[in-house]
């Protein structure tokens, strides 16, 4: 017997998603879907790091931004396949982190929020004005004869399973995190420092380590956005927004659970959208408006975000039909 | 080799001296109880000795080594766990996962550390709770999984600040005999108390503060029978004649 019924269900939308293109040819909506997927390996991204262990980033975009610039430069300066860039950038990435992440964790609650917002925005003026990598014209990659070697495909199916599998890779990881001793470490950080300190946790090293985590995903999704559109530029990589959406995607969804952020991305998607066709897109701010006030609506109604009213629903519908003690956690 | 040798411990918050010249040593398998007046500096010198303050003066010798000023997280890897007079759950953990995260100190595997932590849940009596939100437990039973949590991680020196505060006489009964349990297991004890019906009986030795200052130290009886602590904290109802 399957220990948890909801793995069925897991499973179950997992295998739809592999046929889907084979059902679903137009390319569309294959497109939504890529960019639903890395949504959400972006958002379970932030969610190590914001979700399980309490610490929220505004400057995650920096770590995003390194993968895509790292991929591309090392393409167009090296020859280097695209597949070495990302772990290149990833390594990277997981430098930056740990080099910021050493200071920043030593100040408290907001004031760590706001170094990640001035982390984030100086990225963004020293890649501006950074001609090597472009600066703010940015950097185009050549069409290369399609491949899985120089990460490039004709259509979107691959570019659609690879999506898939970094997302599936991601949710994997996070799962066994948050059975194993890191997850507990983790979020005994998020939910009170002191009782981690007096049970032999060394805050400093974890927080290092899921910032670390976090960091490594943001950056491989930000070579795929470089291989997926072959265009990179500051305003792409590295804006805020991006950063504040990736805050966003697990608050919806659910913080500290493994599944949250997809469910998160699968609404932040038509929201992000709707905001561009609608409100004229970025340049006026008002995304971030919209966005910040969704953060501060589920922050004080509903902390546990849409992953919350499912897990209470499942809950309920436990102890109705059966008095027995189930092992469910909100973390499921 | 001393187990625990605390030298003229001060400590001070500003101008306000908060421990001053504690002196105070320890044997293994000891209970020794900590008494005196509200603010007399009883949890302050378990957050001194716990490394959640840094000490003004004076050492700290845990096994021939000195850790005054050590980091807790250090301190509690070294076989010193505390509780928090004011308790702090884990909220959003299960009880039987706050007790977990300490049992993964000392074995990183689940399945181990689960084992322990099942084996303290059912010691400690929380094993019926052990799947209710840390948050939703009574004071009574979150002063218990302070305990529980810290005992997971094995320590040697276990230092309790006012778990038996606001327990029925019942639930005091089954606490006095829970913290004899653990003593047996050769774990030395550090109880701050102020139920007397607590702490006299099962204290080995007894040290008192009162303003910062250690003004007694003894029995029980000795304690009980000094003038200067009936005088500064026990008054006339503990006075010799009730011992
Ligand atoms: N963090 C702090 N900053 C400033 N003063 C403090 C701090 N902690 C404790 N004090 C002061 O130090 C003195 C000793 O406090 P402490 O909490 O150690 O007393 P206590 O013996 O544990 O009292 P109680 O029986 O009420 O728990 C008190 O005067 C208290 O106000
Ligand atoms: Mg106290």
């Amino acid at each position: 017997m399957l220990k948890n019924p909801y793995s069925l269900l897991i499973a179950l939308i997992f295998a739809v998603l592999l046929i889907l293109p084979a059902l679903v040819a137009q390319t569309f909506y294959l497109h939504i879907l890529i960019l639903v997927f890395l949504y959400a390996l972006l958002g379970g991204a932030w969610n190590i790091l914001g979700g399980y262990a309490g610490q929220v980033s505004l400057g995650h975009a920096l770590y995003f931004g390194i993968g895509a610039y790292s991929s591309t430069m090392l393409m167009l300066e090296a020859g280097l396949s695209p597949w070495i860039g990302m772990f290149v950038g990833m390594l990277l990435s997981v430098s930056v982190s740990a080099i910021l992440g050493y200071p920043c964790f030593r100040i408290k609650g907001h004031y760590f929020v706001i170094a990640t917002i001035a982390l984030g925005e100086i990225a963004f003026v020293l890649f501006t004005n950074w001609q090597w990598v472009g600066g703010a014209v940015g950097k185009h990659i050549p069409l290369l004869p399609p491949g899985l070697a120089v990460f490039q495909f004709t259509g979107k199916i691959a570019y659609y399973y690879i999506a898939l599998f970094f997302l599936a890779v991601q949710l994997v990881f996070t799962w066994f995190m948050q059975k194993s001793y890191l997850g507990y470490y983790f979020q005994a950080i998020r939910e009170d420092e002191d009782t981690a300190r007096s049970l032999g946790i060394n805050i400093t090293r974890y927080k290092m380590a899921a910032m670390a985590f976090s960091a490594a995903f943001m950056a491989a999704g930000g070579t795929f956005y470089a291989q997926y559109l072959l265009y990179i530029d500051p305003e792409s990589v590295l804006p805020n927004v991006l950063s504040t959406q990736v805050c966003l995607i697990p608050i919806l969804g659910g913080l500290g659970t493994v599944f949250g952020p997809v469910i998160g991305a699968f609404v932040m998607f038509p929201l992000s959208e709707f905001i561009r066709a609608s409100l004229g897109g970025s340049g006026n701010a008002l995304d971030l408006i919209i966005y910040g006030l969704l953060i501060m609506i589920f922050a004080i109604a509903k902390p546990t975000g849409i992953m919350g009213f499912i897990t209470e629903l499942i809950r309920h519908r436990a102890t109705a039909s059966k008095a027995a003690g189930s092992e469910e956690r909100a973390g499921f | 080799m001393a187990f625990l040798k605390i030298e003229n411990l001060t400590k001070k918050f500003g101008g306000l001296v908060a421990n001053s010249d504690i002196s105070i040593e320890i044997s293994q398998g000891e209970i020794v109880g900590i008494i005196g007046p509200n603010g007399a500096g009883k949890s302050t010198f378990f957050a001194t000795v716990s490394g959640f303050y840094k000490p003004d003066g004076g050492a700290i010798i845990f096994r021939d080594e000195e850790i005054g000023g050590k980091p807790p997280e250090t301190i509690c890897q070294l076989g010193i766990a505390r509780t928090f007079q004011i308790v702090r759950p884990l909220g959003l953990l299960s009880v039987l996962d706050n007790v977990l995260v300490g049992a993964f100190l000392r074995n990183k595997n689940r399945k181990a550390a689960l084992e322990k932590a099942e084996e303290i849940l059912e010691f400690t009596g929380l094993k019926d709770l052990r799947d209710k939100l840390s948050n939703s437990l009574t004071i009574a039973d979150k002063k218990r999984l302070e305990l529980a949590r810290a005992m997971a991680t094995q320590p040697e020196l276990l230092m309790l600040d006012e778990v038996m505060a606001g327990l029925t006489p019942k639930e005091t009964q089954e606490a006095v005999e829970l913290i004899k349990k653990i003593n047996r297991t050769g774990i030395t004890l550090f109880v701050v108390e102020h139920v007397m019906e607590v702490i006299m009986p099962i204290s080995h030795r007894i040290m008192v503060l009162d303003g910062g200052k250690k003004i007694a130290e003894g029995t029980p009886e000795e304690v009980a029978n000094n003038e200067n602590v009936i005088k500064a904290y026990l008054g006339e109802k503990y006075n010799a004649a009730s011992f």
